[in-house]
């Protein structure tokens, strides 16, 4: 994959969000010329589906910090842009999404969540996300999804995998740190409300989203937790999720909130979707899934929506990378009954 | 060396260590107690390594991966496996005061156990290997002993010599562990000499019939319909839907060399009800794990809501659909001729 690196910070930089309803001032401090060097190399090495030393994640997750904590709860994103969703470890298939939607930086990209867990790269996934968000934190935005937290990644893989590659926690612990800073929702162009899960039914406006503290464990319960965790209902109203967490919300909510908000759309990832899309409320919610054959095992497409500068929207589907030398063969057959 | 076919045997016969691995994680969780499960795994970690295609260094990996913990969606599709089978095995007992109970490729089960009582006759089906290893479990601990009115004497195994001339059979008065490859099964009398053809018998398939080809299947089932009056039948296996989760299934499965020889020749719920059919089953009643679980709603769910509200606790589920989509592609089919327990279970698709 060519991913075009050599666009110099200046360039990038031009690109300042308009901050239309914002409350305080923030911006982005200035990468170092050593810190652009050092990010290049890792960029290149995580290329290969090479992991960072515990050295260099320190240092990545030091610089990721200093950025995501100076943006917002409802980070605002300019278009173009193209959205995508749940990428769950699946590397090959990350770089196969850079291929098809276009290279970074020179396409923008809103990821909404859940990196890692499941797929067997979720130590490169995350790590190479990060790196593309430090190195171009205007072109690029990483919201939390629910498996960005310390609890559910110790059930679905990724500390698991962080003690196979490091031979320790430490990884998984300056990550998952890390994850309090994501921002939890973007707004593109005041119209497209996106994030990984869905509503809550203690959320009516943007404005209150903007008042919450998001810089802690994803919650088991509260507004925060239903954001990362709920999902659209056939059923009208709010319902109790079968998740255990979250809630359902139907047709009726979502109007409402996007009339109360001024918004044309809400896009969220969180759900398997077989065609990698799928329309929801009367297309006043999109699902959007970016994980193809999620776990090896689903067969299903996986999909990114792109967003021009009209508001016109495209979605591109896509299979799973077939890569020449990749070792499916030794890689693990997933679970089945057998 | 081993030959295509017997690779092709001994790889069939490791899926009952995946099957093995699922019980023992499920245990842990609390989902069910399996008080015998720990006397199997002992067993397999001193005789495995004696078994056809193994060796000490492999046999050490292959005892290893068994306690590999698995994903929250395995434990519960095993949960749902094992409790609908059982339940249906429950209520078969207490409806018939004597009756038949043939578990084909049986493996690891332990159920056999906590079953048995002097009114049932009991009898367990696999490969040699197999049932050797089932075989030094039971000898050489007195409460399987007991448990299967054995009385003999115990054995030492030492080496792959006196493994594989130990006799896999083993008889007592209604206890019959017979060391049978099931394309055999109507060639010889072996498994005949045991059967009380008059019995209300329960034959159990649980993923044994899908390593099958469609032949082998119907000649299986007939022995079985030729053999006793009062039939039911359970299966339990893997179906395509001929969709694209079925086809990475049979790609990933066929990877591992594990060839599903019925899955697209009987992709759906109705082909399989439609094959039971044409075997003259009478009484004929198909699902699937997804409704069985409650993903299809509940007026399909064989789980109380008690009962669903404790399993909930042990796991987080944290995807529903993939779950719903990992537990639609497995059926359970109950078939019945002439006197047949009726289960009053929910089904999707009933005579």
């Amino acid at each position: 994959m060519d991913l075009d690196t050599d666009v110099p910070m200046e360039d990038v930089s031009e690109d300042q969000p308009s901050y239309q309803q914002k409350t305080t001032k923030t911006t982005t401090p200035d990468l170092q010329k050593e810190n652009i060097g050092d990010l290049d190399q890792w960029i290149e090495k995580l290329k290969n589906c090479e992991p960072l030393s515990e050295r260099d994640v320190k240092k990545l997750c030091d610089m990721a910090t200093d950025v995501l904590q100076l943006e917002e709860n409802v980070q605002p994103v300019q278009v173009p842009v193209t959205i995508c969703g749940d990428v769950h470890g699946q590397f090959h298939d990350l770089m196969e999404l850079f291929k098809i939607g276009g290279p970074c930086p020179d396409t923008n990209y809103l990821f909404m969540g859940d990196y890692v867990d499941r797929g067997y790269y979720s130590v490169e996934t995350v790590s190479f996300l990060v790196c593309m968000k430090v190195r171009y934190p205007k072109r690029i935005t990483i919201l939390r999804g629910n498996h960005e937290s310390r609890q559910i990644t110790q059930v679905y893989g990724f500390y698991d995998e962080c003690l196979r590659k490091y031979g320790s926690a430490s990884v998984w612990k300056l990550f998952t740190d890390l994850f309090d800073y994501f921002p939890i929702t973007a707004l593109v162009d005041n119209k497209i409300f996106c994030l990984h899960g869905g509503l809550s039914p203690m959320i009516e406006t943007i404005d209150q989203i903007r008042e919450l503290n998001r810089t802690q464990e994803v919650p088991h319960e509260g507004p925060m937790c239903d954001l990362l965790w709920s999902d659209p209902d056939d059923r009208g109203g709010w319902g109790i999720s079968p998740r255990g967490a979250g809630f359902t919300f139907g047709q009726d909510i979502s109007e409402q909130f996007n009339h109360t908000n001024d918004l044309s759309l809400i896009a969220r990832a969180h759900q398997l979707v077989m065609e990698g899309y799928a329309w929801t409320h009367q297309e006043s919610v999109v699902t959007i899934f970016s994980a193809p054959n999620y776990c090896y095992r689903c067969g299903n497409q996986a999909a990114i929506m792109e967003v021009d500068e009209l508001h016109n929207r495209q979605f591109i589907q896509y299979d799973p990378s077939v890569r020449p030398g990749e070792p499916t063969v030794t890689r693990k057959t997933p679970d089945y009954f057998l | 060396m081993l030959s295509p076919s017997q690779k092709q045997d001994k790889i069939v016969r490791s899926t009952d260590l995946d099957a093995l691995s699922c019980r023992w994680n499920c245990v842990q969780k609390g989902y069910f107690e399996d008080v015998n499960i720990d006397k199997i795994i002992n067993s397999y970690s001193k005789y495995l390594q004696f078994c056809e295609g193994y060796t000490n260094l492999s046999a050490g990996r292959t005892y290893k991966s068994v306690f590999d913990r698995k994903l929250p969606i395995i434990n519960r599709g095993t949960y749902l496996r094992t409790k609908s089978i059982s339940d249906i095995i429950g209520k078969f007992i207490n409806d018939n005061e004597k009756c038949q109970i043939v578990s084909m490729g049986v493996g690891s089960d332990t159920r056999v156990f906590k079953l048995i009582n002097p009114n049932i006759n009991y009898i367990e089906l696999d490969f040699e290997e197999t049932t050797r290893i089932k075989k030094l479990t039971i000898i050489n601990d007195s409460e399987l002993s007991k448990a299967v009115n054995y009385s003999g004497l115990g054995a030492t195994v030492a080496d792959r010599s006196q493994f594989q001339t130990l006799d896999p059979n083993l008889h007592t008065d209604n206890y019959h562990l017979i060391g049978l490859d099931l394309r055999r099964l109507s060639d010889s009398n072996i498994v005949s000499e045991f059967l009380d053809s008059k019995r209300p018998t329960l034959v159990l398939s649980e993923c044994v019939l899908c390593y099958l080809n469609p032949g082998e299947n119907e000649k299986i089932l007939k022995f079985w319909t030729d053999s006793i009056s009062n039939l039911s039948l359970l299966i339990y296996e893997p179906i395509s839907l001929n969709d694209s989760f079925g086809q990475q299934m049979r790609e990933n499965l066929g990877r591992r060399g594990i060839n599903l020889l019925t899955f697209n020749h009987f992709p759906t719920l109705k082909s399989k009800f439609d094959f039971l059919k044409s075997l003259n089953f009478q009484d004929i009643n198909v699902t699937d794990i997804a409704s069985i679980g409650g993903y299809s709603g509940d007026e399909l769910s064989w789980i109380s809501a008690e009962e669903s509200k404790r399993i909930d606790k042990l796991d987080l589920i944290d995807e529903i659909e993939e779950i719903k989509l990992l537990l639609l592609h497995y059926c359970l089919v109950y078939g019945g001729i002439g006197k047949h327990t009726n289960l009053s279970k929910k089904w999707k698709l009933s005579t």
